[in-house]
């Protein structure tokens, strides 16, 4: 008596047959390794953004507020969902869900970081108020920063729609690789910058003063 | 806090960066946001004169 195999039936939608693993061999486009720069833009895009905004804190003299802070820490929690996936990609681990989730954590954190910045702009949104700080091209960076936010929420959108063309998927070779980690190192440079101007604005109080005009770490160190 | 907040980001883009698992990641993520949030609220100290 023989016993006969039967293989699972499965019905070959495009459901069935690609489910949330990304095989790459023989079908990495060049979509495909277009789409590993993606998490990559996001990243130097807002370590530039927030190196404009500390260029300007020492050209202009300008503090930036408690709410201005915040909305560098939404700035960074979106970098971290496009750090990751940018991570997985490297490391070959990265797959449909884990892409999912990165996007997920990217929305949320444009959210949480636009949330803020529309409250600055309620702050100094009545006729006569000259807002806080300087403009850049005619608004206030807290303005910038909600465009900036809406930016990253279209851009998931969009590249959600085509998750599996625009898969990351690192392409071969030193260069790639060196390029990643200037962009990658750059980024967590600007978050360590970041530590460290806050930590001489707010010295060992507790939280940032509403409307900061000194460096507290320095005074209460006695330098100044 | 601040301060604190920051590095917490810090750890989670090393720890992303190296394509750590969503266990570690996620968890760190969400403290960071958590404590974003707070702060935040924190902040928030009078309501607007607004209407919408």
């Amino acid at each position: 008596m023989t016993t006969e195999s039967v293989a699972p039936d499965v019905e070959e939608t495009d459901d069935a047959i690609q489910p949330l693993v990304f095989e790459p061999e023989g079908h990495v486009t060049f979509w495909n390794k277009l789409g590993f720069w993606f998490p990559h833009i996001v990243i130097v895009a807002y370590s530039g953004v927030i190196l404009a905004a500390i260029s300007t804190q020492f050209t202009n003299g300008e503090m930036p507020c408690p709410l201005c802070m915040l909305q560098r820490m939404g700035m960074i929690l979106v970098g971290i969902g496009s750090v990751w996936m940018a991570g997985m990609a490297r490391k070959g681990t990265l797959n449909l869900g884990k892409a999912a989730r990165c996007y997920g954590l990217m929305i949320l954190s444009a959210c949480l970081g636009g949330f803020v910045s529309v409250r600055q702009i309620n702050l100094h949104i009545l006729p006569g108020d000259p807002g806080y700080g300087g403009t850049v091209a005619g608004l206030h960076l807290y303005t910038w920063a909600l465009i900036t936010f809406i930016i990253v929420v279209l851009y998931c959108g969009i590249t959600m729609l085509f998750t599996r063309e625009l898969f990351p998927v690192m392409p071969s070779g030193k260069a790639a690789r060196i390029a990643s980690n200037l962009m990658i190192g750059l980024f967590l440079a600007v978050i360590v910058a970041n530590i460290v101007l806050v930590f001489l604005e707010e010295g060992f109080h507790p939280v940032l003063p509403d409307d900061p005009s000194r460096y507290e770490l320095l005074y209460q160190l006695g330098i100044k | 806090m601040d301060t604190i907040i920051f590095i917490v980001l810090l750890i989670g883009a090393i720890l992303g960066a190296k394509g750590a698992s969503s266990k570690v990641v996620i968890p760190v993520w969400l403290l960071g946001a958590i404590m974003t949030a707070l702060l935040f609220n924190h902040h928030v100290t009078s309501q607007l004169n607004l209407s919408f």
